[in-house]
């Protein structure tokens, strides 16, 4: 259970002081899928900075579980849009990582190590480095390390935005799939629609900065979903018009406003 | 709220005056003055310089050395590096000439330049110029062959001669590679001077520096290292 | 590509050959020597064993100003790295720094450290400190925020992150520095010995030229060439490989580096 309340948190531009969110509140239930989606700059990457304890807000409070989230929040996994993969490590050694940190003893690594690799499909590039592995398999080494110490929650921000349009439907439906056996809850930072109805319980759509709640609306889509079906549905269109609706108006005066801080 | 900017230059001021009383409460305590002197000494010993006009003779050594070195060295680089990047051949053929003097280490020589020229101000003045000439020509030499690459074929293209891109695009190519590498020169310039003067000499602020470590005078060795430094 | 050879020997034979002949004829060969004899010393040197003690002595003090510096850098350079806000107070004091010419603290060494190979070790720690520091903070700089980000949430303690991502990354710039600075450091060790020394080939420079040995000031140049084209050369050559796809410049000049 996530607990955001009455948040605010600014940064400092140029000088300038700009407020990415201001008395921001959220609440995600665990297991839950929840997507965040607003104009770029809105706000989302900073909510997710603040559940995993990365900035601490300037006014409000986030709990995480019932405790106040004051350090590094540990019990939660961060995936983010750049690959953070250590490029001298091979993909064993990348997944094997949060177990190092543990120090999870070596003899009982190898195990779980193979059994991620297995979850993620990546039979037979345990000993290549990232720069020998293509952009989805990099995903999916992440994808793995992310999952190994089993946190859970799983906090995403934007983590396939870098693919390919194929690519990231594919990537999409594997992380459905391990979503489905791992049951972690899932705060999700997109700025694609499709995305974020295609595979969230939950949509959040931000205001342009400083962020806040403009829309919050549950995906009542049958699981397991099959992308090629439910994206032609009545109901998926329905709901995409009904976001887009809000959306466009806040990606439309974001640009305005920055246009005018020209 | 106090804005960034002058609170880290109130900070920068207070580590150098941090340094400077760390510097007395160390001679004052645990270091022998003898080796580090004392913030005091030095600055006693730099205004004693200065009003008595002993220190002019040696910043005037000085100067005159590095005027002389910059000049020559300069205009010598550069006419060299325009001569031999005007012509691909010629450059090409000098190009393992370059390489090896320029991994040779010039101030190496400096005890030949005493016996050829002399203590006073002729061997420093050869050695800065030999330096400073390095350092210019091959500043100005990948200079001139960069400008080549790009700019000069497309001259050529427009029909310009030989002359005309020597004069429309390399010379004022050279007037920029003069300003980078005089920047450049110039610390090499002085480094030269005051290891030419620690080697022989009879004044100049390394001659000083030098002769006040010979007799073991901390307090006149840091001065003179602060008038080098300014 | 015969044809530019070729000119290049009648440049060298005409240089030499001139040089040759002027010498006795129009000056006194006591003053400029003349090639004959000197290529006839440095292989008298290297037959008769009496160079490789002064050889070796110079590249000791290379090397050792080399270890230590490199040591002193890094560290320095991982903690100025670490703590941005430190690192901005101190840029412009540390910049200052930077452009001091450092050959002018050779009395200060001289007075502190006494005679002997210890003022020389740290003349080449003073010549290579400032290559070293600014490489390695800019390689714990340029280490991925997000990298660094991520480790945190997996549970990594700062000690972890220092081992396990900010150790790794900076290899490549720590090697770079190093072969930036190895000639600075030859060079460090020669002028040092021209000044103060009493063995090595800073020190056979000097002193043949104080006993008006012309021949064996310029084979002692001869073989100080030699040695730093030669290291010059295998920096370049095979300075890229060892550091795989690392950015920026390899290798520094002797020339320019005092």
């Amino acid at each position: 259970m996530i607990n955001i309340t009455g948040v605010s948190k600014s940064f400092e531009k140029d000088g300038q002081k700009i407020d990415a969110v201001k008395d921001f509140s959220l609440t995600v239930s665990d297991g839950e899928f929840v997507a965040l989606i607003g104009p770029s700059g809105c706000g989302k990457s900073t909510v997710l900075n603040m559940i995993a304890g990365l900035l601490a807000p300037e006014e409000g409070t986030v709990e995480y579980n019932g405790d106040l989230v004051t350090a590094i929040n540990t019990s939660v996994g961060y995936m983010t849009q750049k690959d953070s993969l250590l490029p001298w490590r091979t993909t064993e050694g990348n997944i094997s990582a949060p177990l190092d940190i543990r120090r999870v003893p070596k003899s009982e690594r190898a195990a779980l190590v193979s059994q991620a690799i297995e979850k993620v499909r990546l039979g037979g590039f345990e000993r290549h480095h990232p720069d020998e592995l293509s952009g989805g398999m990099r995903k999916r080494v992440l994808l793995a390390r992310t999952l190994i110490y089993e946190p859970d929650t799983l906090l995403m921000d934007e983590p396939f935005a870098a693919l390919d349009a194929l690519l990231k439907l594919v990537m999409q439906e594997e992380l459905l799939r391990i979503w489905s056996e791992a049951r972690a809850t899932v705060v999700y930072v997109t700025h694609d629609l499709t995305e974020a109805i295609s595979i969230a319980d939950r949509i959040v759509v931000f205001s342009k900065r400083p962020g806040r709640i403009v829309l919050d609306l549950p995906i009542e889509l049958e699981r397991p979903r099959d992308f090629d079906t439910i994206r032609s549905s009545p109901e998926f269109l329905k709901l995409h018009n009904r976001v887009w609706a809000t959306l466009r108006h806040e990606v439309v005066s974001q640009e305005e406003a920055s246009g005018e801080g020209r | 709220m106090l804005s960034t900017r002058p609170r880290v230059a109130f900070a920068r001021f207070l580590i150098i005056v941090g340094i400077v009383v760390a510097w007395d409460l160390a001679s004052r305590t645990f270091i022998d003055p003898f080796y580090i002197s004392q913030p005091f000494d030095v600055a006693e010993r730099l205004w004693d310089w200065v009003s008595t006009g002993d220190i002019v003779e040696h910043v005037l050594a000085t100067m005159s050395e590095l005027v002389f070195g910059l000049v020559i060295g300069v205009v010598l680089g550069v006419l060299v590096a325009l001569i031999l990047g005007s012509s691909p051949t010629l450059a090409a053929v000098f190009r393992p000439f370059v390489t090896v003097a320029y991994s040779f280490p010039q101030l190496a020589v400096t005890p030949l330049y005493i016996l050829w020229f002399g203590v006073f101000l002729m061997p420093k003045v050869v050695l800065i110029s030999v330096v400073v000439f390095f350092l210019m020509f091959f500043n100005t030499f990948e200079g001139v062959k960069n400008v080549e690459g790009d700019l000069i074929a497309a001259m050529r293209v427009m029909g310009a001669k030989r002359f005309d891109v020597f004069r429309i695009v390399v010379l004022p190519a050279s007037a920029v590679f003069l300003i980078t590498g005089l920047r450049h020169a110039v610390p090499f310039a002085l480094r030269a001077a005051v290891f030419g003067e620690f080697l022989a000499s009879v004044r100049g602020v390394g001659f000083l520096a030098v002769t006040s470590a010979r007799s073991y005078c901390s307090a006149g060795l840091f001065a003179a290292l602060a008038s080098t430094l300014s | 590509m015969w044809r530019i050879r070729l000119y290049q020997l009648i440049v060298l034979g005409v240089f030499l050959g001139g040089w040759e002949w002027v010498s006795d004829r129009h000056i006194r060969t006591l003053w400029i020597s003349k090639p004959s004899l000197i290529a006839e010393r440095t292989l008298d040197w290297f037959f008769s064993g009496f160079i490789y003690s002064h050889i070796l002595a110079t590249l000791q003090i290379a090397g050792l100003g080399l270890l230590i510096g490199t040591a002193i850098g890094v560290v320095f350079g991982i903690v100025l790295g670490l703590q941005r806000s430190l690192s901005r107070l101190l840029d412009p004091i540390l910049g200052g720094a930077y452009t001091l010419p450092r050959i002018a603290f050779l009395p200060v060494l001289l007075f502190w450290f006494g005679f002997g190979f210890r003022p020389l070790v740290a003349l080449v720690v003073l010549m290579i400190f400032f290559v070293l520091f600014y490489n390695t903070r800019a390689g714990v700089e340029s280490v991925d925020g997000d990298l660094v980000a991520s480790m945190r949430v997996m549970g990594a303690t700062r000690l972890q992150v220092i081992r396990m991502v900010i150790l790794p990354s900076i290899v490549p710039f720590v090697l770079a520095a190093m072969m930036i600075a190895a000639p600075y450091a030859l060079v460090g060790a020669i002028v040092g010995e021209i000044f103060i020394g009493s063995r090595g080939l800073g020190f056979l420079i000097v002193s043949s030229t104080g006993g008006l040995d012309l021949t064996g000031t310029f084979a002692a140049c001869l073989v100080v060439t030699v040695i730093s084209l030669i290291a010059t050369l295998v920096i370049a050559r095979h300075g890229p490989r060892l550091l795989g796809r690392s950015p920026g410049t390899i290798g520094g000049s002797a020339g320019a580096a005092f």
